[in-house]
């Protein structure tokens, strides 16, 4: 029933239409008989949208730092890359590791030169990069590898010990690129920030240069 | 039951597949003599194969300058901008491809970069992000810390820029704005309490366009601290920094 209802309702309503749709018509297509674009043809052209490109990088890293007079210990953090040309990218890093006790604090049990919460280093920091090498690493008979070596200049902050320094940070990477939109980089860093008070007061102006090497996945989209 | 969802599973799986197939990726025709493909996105990367007049080559991706193409044998090789330039459309026309450049430079409608110097002595970095309603003028958002042996400060900062050669590759402007910066004093240094003050800036500064979405900035600004006592703070404040444009 309901379906005679709607099919009655639709042939009037296209029954209204219809004489409406020529009448519009006459009086465009009055000036002009021929049309001067045929609408029949389809433009396929090419959309530079449909092209997918990979030239943002983001991943996570992971490996050892080293802060002075606090020992090595692990490191992670995530790390976001915008390539601008094959030789330039722009990267941000973020990181975070928590620190050991000094020699001195290990000497006397009793000594506790920073809280907990102290010893929880973060920083970040934002670099120019330099695919300075490109290559290729060869696996075997069948399989190869591009890759980048890259150098890393950037600053940023360092937020350990109660205190914000400044950073400068500079680095050497090799990025291997596993697939168009997997890589996997070995980087060396130095994180060069004041020393810690607290440790050396008579050099505290000093710089201390904190050694990382990381190894971060990174994806390509 | 099951058989019902298994064969529901296996219609949208071939559908999956058959729409996988139909979503080709654009392919062009070469028009030069050949066209250079190489095993890596990058100009020291060797040529390994060469595609010939008359072939058509599909784009699978881009990665900055350079196209990867699948040929019609379904070799892969990497393209650059420029020789891609050279290859035909299916409907016959010369691809074009948009790169950015000075034009766009000058045309540019956002910004947003990292900037490092000096504030009166202590250390500063900080981010910006700005929006241009004029190829002349524009609105930009700062934020940035200070870090010093006494103190560290935290600034926030909102401004007007003009140009006045947007189409020069190294573009000078005039900046002044407004903000608060918060103060914090060391505590092992000296006992006092953090504190917030308005600011008032005026400076000038340089963009310099280098390539792509990709400018240096050098900035000096002269701040003035709006203090509860009777002298008002002047900073200079100096940066060197670098920005993408979009």
């Amino acid at each position: 029933m309901d379906t005679r209802i709607l099919r009655v309702f639709l042939m009037l309503a296209a029954g209204l239409a219809l004489p409406v749709v020529p009448a519009l018509a006459e009086e465009t297509s009055s000036v002009d008989e021929t049309p001067v674009i045929d609408p029949n043809i389809v433009r396929l052209g090419l959309r530079e949208a449909d092209i997918d490109a990979l030239d943002v990088e983001v991943g996570a890293f992971f490996g050892f730092m080293s802060v002075e007079d606090f020992g090595t210990n692990e490191v992670y953090g995530a790390r976001l890359a915008w390539h601008v040309t094959e030789y330039l990218f722009i990267e941000g890093q973020y990181g975070m590791t928590s620190v050991g006790r000094t020699s001195a604090e290990s000497l006397d049990p009793t000594l506790n030169l920073l809280t907990d919460a102290d010893r929880d280093l973060v920083y970040y920091n934002a670099s120019l990069g330099f695919n300075a090498l490109p290559g290729e690493v060869f696996i075997g008979e069948n399989a190869a590898f591009n890759t980048d070596i890259y150098f890393l200049l950037g600053a940023g902050t360092t937020e350990f010990a109660n205190d914000r320094m400044f950073t400068i940070n500079a680095g050497l990477g090799v990025r291997f690129i596993a697939y168009d939109w997997l890589a996997i980089h070995l980087t060396f860093q130095d994180l060069i920030f004041e020393k810690v008070a607290i440790i050396d007061p008579a050099n505290s102006g000093d710089s201390a240069h904190n050694m990382q090497y990381t190894t971060s996945f990174t994806v390509f989209f | 039951m099951f058989a019902r969802i298994l064969i529901a599973l296996v219609v949208a799986c071939s559908f999956s597949a058959v729409s996988a197939r139909a979503s080709e990726y654009p392919s062009v025709e070469v028009q030069d003599a050949f066209l250079d493909l190489r095993t890596g996105p990058g100009e020291g990367y060797p040529k390994v194969q060469i595609v010939e007049r008359g072939d058509f080559v599909e784009i699978l991706l881009s990665k900055t300058d350079w196209f990867k193409v699948r040929t019609r044998k379904g070799f892969e090789g990497w393209v650059h901008r420029d020789d891609m330039e050279r290859t035909l459309d299916p409907d016959g026309d010369k691809i074009r491809i948009s790169t950015v450049g000075e034009d766009e430079f000058a045309h540019r409608r956002w910004e947003a970069g990292v900037k490092m110097g000096d504030f009166e002595g202590n250390t500063m970095v900080g981010g910006l992000l700005g929006y241009y309603f004029t190829q002349n003028l524009s609105i930009e958002l700062n934020a940035s810390e200070a870090l010093g042996s006494f103190s560290d400060s935290q600034l926030y900062s909102l401004s007007i820029t003009h140009q006045p050669w947007p189409q020069w590759r190294c573009s000078p402007y005039f900046i002044m704005g407004g903000g608060a910066i918060k103060i914090q004093p060391e505590a092992k240094f000296v006992q006092t309490r953090d504190r917030t003050d308005q600011t008032v800036h005026a400076g000038l500064g340089m963009r310099v366009y280098i390539t792509r979405q990709f400018m240096f900035r050098g900035e000096y600004r002269s701040n003035v601290i709006l203090t509860d006592v009777d002298d008002n703070l002047e900073i200079e404040e100096w940066t060197l920094g670098f920005s993408a444009f979009f």
